[in-house]
């Protein structure tokens, strides 16, 4: 008996958001959707630090627009990233259930709060999706 | 003689030995249980000699790989400390695993075999010379479809749920 195939499966695309410098801002953020890409389903963020682990908290705002900027997803949306050592519990997924449009672009910009944090960082962006399966159908 | 009828199997998937900062290690063709055709969560933990410096190992280390049955779990670049398990005690084991019955139920294989994981993880080199080497073990919680429910059920409900499952199967509504 065959497997049985989905029509939809479900996938992360990582936007990463690299060199950031406490306090600064880091504008053109972009990732152009795929086509087969069909729902936004949440967003999850995560942090490093080269050289160190993030033993501090690094905060900071993130604007994201979906679809061209027809939709404002997130409006200075607080991210919070923790060290591994510093985490209770499991880490969570910020839920949505957005429709996107094909070959638009997902856009925004970061600004960076957390003044303490010494060094540079790259904020990796967990984009979780629905796909349609391109093999099957 | 009866037997018990286990609805539920953790499966150690994958057990990586990262000998130093850096390595980039594959555990290919692991096999899950065939009797389990459900992966219902994966998690992961690390396993360092040296007690409380196993925590900075996974900042920064990443899976380059993570298929089953050659469809992708998590992409390139997907960070470990994501499905990595809390040490916090308050959480309850079943708990630690990150699934999502939608996403996993997709992949799991109907034909009784079982399903072949490939795994490519990379240190990212944050552990102090002590910590190395480090073993990170990959869990798998495995599921069996509850078939004895399913036949208890009165044959009108048993058609309710096949239209259900195959619109399900169809939309990739999420089951929460």
């Amino acid at each position: 008996m065959e497997k049985p195939s989905a029509k939809y499966q479900q996938r992360y695309h990582i936007l990463t958001v690299s060199g950031i410098i406490p306090g600064s801002i880091k504008p053109n953020i972009e990732l152009k959707v795929p086509e087969d890409w069909r729902y936004l389903e949440g967003i999850m963020f995560s942090a490093t630090k080269n050289g160190d682990p993030a033993r501090s908290h690094i905060v900071g705002l993130l604007t994201l627009h979906i679809n061209s900027k027809r939709t404002n997803l997130l409006q200075d949306f607080p991210v919070i990233v923790k060290a591994f050592k510093d985490q209770k519990g499991k880490m969570e997924m910020l839920r949505f259930k957005e429709p996107l449009i094909a070959n638009t672009l997902i856009q925004g910009y970061y600004e960076d709060v957390s003044g303490f944090v010494v060094g540079e960082y790259d904020l990796k962006i967990y984009l979780y999706g629905t796909h349609k399966n391109k093999v099957n159908y | 003689m009866a037997t018990i009828d286990r609805k539920k199997k953790i499966q150690i998937i994958a057990a990586i030995v990262v000998p130093a900062a850096n390595a980039e290690i594959e555990a290919n063709n692991a096999f899950t249980d065939k009797l389990y055709p459900e992966v219902t969560g994966i998690a992961c933990s690390i396993m360092a000699k040296s007690p409380g410096g196993t925590d900075d190992v996974i900042e920064n280390s990443v899976f380059n790989l993570f298929e089953i049955d050659s469809d992708e779990v998590y992409p390139r670049g997907f960070e470990a400390k994501l499905i990595a398990m809390s040490r916090d005690q308050d959480v309850p084991p079943d708990d630690k695993f990150y699934s999502n019955r939608d996403k996993f139920g997709e992949i799991i294989p109907f034909n009784g075999n079982a399903s072949v994981v490939n795994i490519k993880y990379k240190d990212g080199g944050m552990g102090a010379v002590g910590d190395y080497p480090y073993t990170l073990n990959v869990y798998l919680r495995l599921e069996k479809p509850n078939e004895e429910r399913e036949k208890m059920m009165p044959r009108w409900m048993r058609f309710l749920k096949s239209l259900y499952d195959k619109w399900d199967r169809e939309n990739g509504e999420t089951v929460s």
